[in-house]
């Protein structure tokens, strides 16, 4: 079963093969800064925020059961098929335009990353991708979840940040330099921003490498030199919309105004990852409503 | 096998049949661009990878494809999805510069590059050691040259070539070609700006001709410094960057019906990169981001 022309779309609505989200974040305590990506999944809201539990560095799989920050795109539907089709997104703020969100599959972590240590930290991994099994087009960042990172200058370590790709093939290295930004606050993605060699939302792999399945060691070239930890999160790109004027909603239809038409497998873990346009002011409510059908 | 219609691109989605890629790069960290002035992106760091041309050698034709590192991923087994066809459905970029608007990107499908060819006053000849790996008779494809390293003064270009139609009657480039000077530098295409004689993105060609095979001689008008890149390749779509922050969409398939396909040679993939007109001054560690659609049937 699957939705496979313009007519399953109707039916399925016709049938009430359909779902609403309402999704609603607000920023925390600290203005944002300008060309930084943040992981709202942290944030409080709805849903609730996130907290990453499991034993630090091991592999975790992100779960309705598991995760407080789990979205809700309605129950299971298999054999029937979930898809994406619209969404659209606004912020009140003047500050929080322009910005351009991401929505993301989250598929695993490793919690509590220590970035106040220069030593290779060495993951475990009992667990392997819930989805998009062999790591194709899924692409990895590195969020901060507690405590504001220090003035060090640090990169991610040239040969101890290692990941297996999509192919199987282990022991894949960054490509070159990847900074991590200086004073970065919760939730920030360490490795954007707009300074040498910051990169984001995602970590830039290594040439002709088109996905990850799993990461085997995180190193950075310094300590950070205050207490902070991140998580370390593997996740395939869905879709993406801008917003572009405080209190004007900006819609998205993901079958005819640009055709990608999401598969939401049952049990994803959703996500928007924000791009900051502006100094997103302490506080500043993000709000997205997200429309899935199957059949 | 194709997607003809609406239905079957839905179809297509539903079946898994489509991948969506997010590349970001950054401009190099020792000068800013120059308004009206094109510039190669396969060669910056970010995702993909920056390219490094190994194992290539200089002057020598080297065709591009998805063994390459700097290959951007368009899905699919090791970039191929043949004997399924792969059409791009959709792109949105931004930039967090406020230099980096206005320009115009425009996606390329990068065929073959002769590299490092020294930019002397000697004629080079080009060493022929690999063919166009798509577009295979040279329809529509197109010649740039981006420069590998530092260039000396200003020179102006010629290029003799086998067009579309094949060997064996060699073209030679129209006119005069000026190149930039001593102030051009990596990844600029060197024979863009807003001088007089100044082309770009593509060498101009002679008249009549519609596409390039190979290249088989370069000279230039004196005596010069550095090196660049000559590169064979197809261009498949454009977007605009107008303001800071503010992502630009385009859609393929209703917006601006294009939807190109995206040719692939048997398990090898397509190797896309983005040229770059630069509106304006753009500061050094510039970040532009774009997402690409791509759905196969």
């Amino acid at each position: 079963m699957a939705i496979n022309s313009l007519s399953d779309i109707i039916a399925a609505s016709a049938n009430g093969h359909s779902q609403r989200t309402v999704w609603n974040k607000a920023t925390g305590l600290a203005a944002y800064t300008a060309g930084r990506w943040y992981d709202t999944s942290f944030l409080y809201g709805s849903p609730t925020s996130e907290t990453f539990p499991g034993t630090a560095l091991n592999a975790t799989l992100f779960t309705s059961t598991n995760n407080p920050g789990w979205m809700n795109i309605g129950a299971p539907v298999s054999p029937l098929e979930k898809y994406l089709v619209n969404f659209e997104a606004m912020s009140p703020v003047a500050t929080g335009a322009p910005s351009w969100l991401l929505l993301v599959d989250m598929l695993m972590y490793y919690p509590q990353v220590n970035l106040n240590t220069n030593s290779q930290q060495n993951l475990v991994n009992n667990v392997s991708l819930p989805r998009y099994s062999d790591g194709n087009g899924v692409m990895m960042y590195l969020n901060n979840i507690a405590g504001t990172t220090g003035a060090t200058a640090m990169n991610l370590h040239p040969t101890g940040f290692n990941y297996t790709n999509s192919y199987g093939v282990d022991g894949r290295v960054i490509p070159g330099t990847v900074a991590l930004t200086a004073s970065a606050i919760v939730p920030q993605i360490l490795h954007s921003g707009v300074a040498a060699n910051n990169f984001g939302p995602f970590i830039p792999l290594a040439g002709a490498d088109q996905g990850v399945r799993s990461a085997q060691s995180v190193q950075f070239t310094a300590s950070t030199g205050l207490a902070a930890t991140a998580t370390l999160v593997l996740c395939r790109p869905l879709a993406q919309i801008p917003i572009s004027t405080a209190f004007v909603p900006f819609g998205r239809n993901l079958v005819f105004d640009m055709p990608c038409l999401q598969r939401i497998y049952d049990g994803a873990y959703l996500n928007f990852l924000l791009l900051a346009g502006g100094a997103v002011v302490a506080s500043t409510p993000f709000y997205s409503e997200l429309v899935f059908k199957w059949g | 096998m194709a997607i003809n219609t609406i239905n079957q691109m839905v179809a297509a989605i539903s079946a898994g049949q489509q991948f969506k890629y997010m590349w970001n790069k950054q401009t190099g960290p020792t000068t800013a661009y120059v308004a009206g002035r094109w510039y190669a992106t396969e060669t910056l760091a970010g995702s993909p990878a920056a390219e490094t041309f190994a194992g290539s050698s200089a002057s020598t034709s080297w065709a591009l494809d998805s063994s390459r590192v700097g290959w951007m991923p368009t899905g699919g087994t090791a970039g191929s999805v043949t004997p399924s066809i792969k059409n791009l459905t959709g792109i949105e970029c931004v930039t967090s510069s406020s230099t980096g608007v206005p320009a115009w990107l425009m996606l390329v499908d990068l065929l073959m590059v002769y590299p490092s060819i020294p930019l002397t006053s000697s004629p080079t000849a080009l060493t022929q050691s690999a063919t166009l790996p798509r577009y295979t008779n040279g329809q529509g494809v197109m010649m740039f040259m981006e420069l590998a390293s530092s260039t000396g003064v200003a020179n102006t270009l010629s290029l003799t070539y086998y067009n579309s139609a094949g060997v064996p009657v060699s073209h030679t480039t129209p006119g005069t070609i000026n190149l930039n000077t001593a102030t051009a530098y990596i990844p600029l295409l060197v024979h863009s700006g807003t001088s007089a004689n100044n082309f770009g993105p593509f060498i101009p060609l002679a008249a009549g001709d519609s596409g390039v095979t190979s290249v088989t001689t370069v000279t230039l008008g004196g005596t010069g410094a550095g090196t660049a890149h000559l590169f064979l390749c197809k261009p498949l779509v454009q977007i605009p960057l107008t303001q800071q922050y503010y992502p630009s969409g385009r859609d393929f398939v209703f917006n601006m019906p294009t939807m190109p396909a995206i040719t692939e040679a048997g398990a090898a993939g397509a190797y896309l990169g983005f040229l770059l007109y630069a509106g304006a001054a753009v500061a050094t560690n510039s970040q532009f981001n774009a997402t690409l659609d791509y759905v196969w049937g």
